[in-house]
């Protein structure tokens, strides 16, 4: 299968990126280009430029400071997933990472990338909605932040407007002692998730929740963050009634469809399974 | 290379591109939509990297570019510009197998062979990232499971795998 015809820029900064994103509406960003790639060859995309990302110098940094972690918008999934301190920081990182695609799309997949993208099933914004984070948009008119969770808007829908593209994952550091993990079900390996749950405790001294991140992908038409049920964590400490409450509470938040990964029915039953499994993980941890 | 100048190519024009494949630099010209499969495969005559969904699952068309495993499907040859390529006719040294190719005849790790490249150019990559010693967990999640055999049932693949890593550590302590 070839591609349709389109033009290829190569630019050296993010600002160049801009510019032609401005210019051109119909350009698109090649960054990993895992995703990209099989939609041109199916020609769900026709882009008439790719503007090519990748010999941008200085995106590749996991920068890791005492109040938060910064991740540049050319980090692969593999870095993340061979990161020794975000595995003793937030185990949950990594743990997204392995389990996305395989070894190869991992050598080339970016982060950034996957949360542009915005499929609707992709394991990252479970993760990072969980965590807090948000992302650096560089654009005509300057910076902006925006929050993971309010940044995929539907599905492959994002609040990107023209010209403006993604510079930076920003995810927060809470002090203290602070647990996480992602819980996938993959009907195969290296499928996207049937449902995934990212889970964030951060305890007290006394094993009681002080807050909480939960993170659901593959289970609505958009990432979500389950709200009732950290609230069933939050204050209290985690008996398996009060674990089970909150994963009956994510259920009730998500809006799973039928497709061919399983029934509606089923993916809400799996949240709940998922959503109970995240939370000991993250605490066994 | 990163610092390079902007480079525009209209979606009717071609690119010239200097590509460095088992050791010797090509320079061609490609439409910017190529594929880095259809590249190897038709420009510089490397029929080892197979074209098998062509959508990116089963890996038959695996190399190695700038030391990672690639999909060379889901890469542009545009995008390789530059770039030091590494497939399995790059494999073999003064008519000697690589010890994966060895230890993949030796276990039998083939049926039909039209995955073998791939395989064997994944578990390079695998073996290059992990040298010390891969469990099978992780040969087959961490190593193997982007690519698919529709033959064997990948018991001689994995048996390989480990074979090449023995016979890789014994080579090790021999120099």
């Amino acid at each position: 299968m070839y591609p349709p015809k389109f033009g290829y820029i190569r630019v050296n900064s993010l600002e160049e990126a801009v510019k032609v994103l401005e210019a051109d509406e119909n350009a698109k960003i090649l960054a990993g280009g895992q995703s990209l790639m099989p939609m041109l060859k199916l020609r769900l995309v026709r882009p008439s430029y790719l503007v090519d990302i990748n010999r941008v110098p200085n995106l590749s940094y996991i920068s890791i400071e005492n109040d938060k972690i910064r991740i540049g918008a050319l980090v692969r999934h593999h870095q993340v997933e061979v990161n020794r301190d975000l595995w003793k920081i937030y185990p949950a990182l990594p743990e997204t990472a392995v389990q996305i695609g395989d070894p190869q799309i991992r050598n080339l997949g970016t982060m950034a990338g996957s949360l542009a993208h915005a499929d609707p099933a992709a394991d990252w914004p479970a993760t990072l909605i969980a965590l807090r984070a948000s992302v650096k948009v560089l654009g005509p008119s300057g910076t902006r932040e925006v929050p993971v969770e309010d940044f995929i808007t539907g599905p492959f829908t994002t609040v990107l407007g023209r010209g403006e593209v993604l510079g930076e994952i920003v995810i927060p550091r809470l002090s203290g002692t602070v647990k996480s993990s992602y819980v996938k079900l993959e009907r195969k390996a290296g499928d996207f998730a049937v449902v995934g749950v990212a889970v964030m405790l951060k305890l007290s001294p006394d094993g009681s929740v002080e807050d909480a991140g939960i993170g659901i992908t593959a289970a609505g038409p958009r990432p979500f963050r389950a709200r009732e049920a950290e609230k069933a964590l939050i204050g209290r400490k985690l008996t398996d009634d009060v674990i089970e409450d909150a994963a009956e509470r994510a259920m009730k938040e998500s809006s799973p469809i039928s497709d061919i990964r399983g029934s509606a029915e089923y993916k809400r039953a799996m949240v709940k399974v998922m959503t109970r499994r995240a939370i000991k993980n993250a605490l066994s941890r | 290379m990163g610092m390079a100048a902007t480079l525009k190519v209209g979606p009717e024009e071609r690119v010239r591109i200097r590509v460095k494949v088992n050791g010797v630099w090509y320079e061609r010209e490609v439409e910017p939509r190529k594929l880095l499969v259809h590249f190897l495969r038709e420009d510089l005559g490397l029929t080892s990297v197979h074209v098998g969904c062509d959508t990116g699952h089963c890996g038959a068309c695996t190399v190695i570019m700038n030391g990672v495993s690639v999909k060379s499907c889901q890469v542009l040859a545009v995008q390789a510009d530059g770039a030091e390529i590494l497939t399995l006719e790059g494999l073999a040294k003064d008519g000697k197998l690589h010890p994966i190719q060895e230890a993949f005849w030796e276990k039998h790790a083939l049926q039909c062979g039209y995955c073998t490249p791939g395989f064997i150019m994944e578990t390079y990559w695998l073996l290059s990232e992990n040298p010390p010693n891969p469990t099978e967990e992780e040969i087959r999640r961490g190593g193997l499971s982007g690519n698919l055999c529709r033959c064997t049932g990948y018991q001689n693949i994995i048996e390989a795998v480990k074979l090449a890593v023995q016979r890789l550590r014994e080579l090790k302590t021999m120099q």
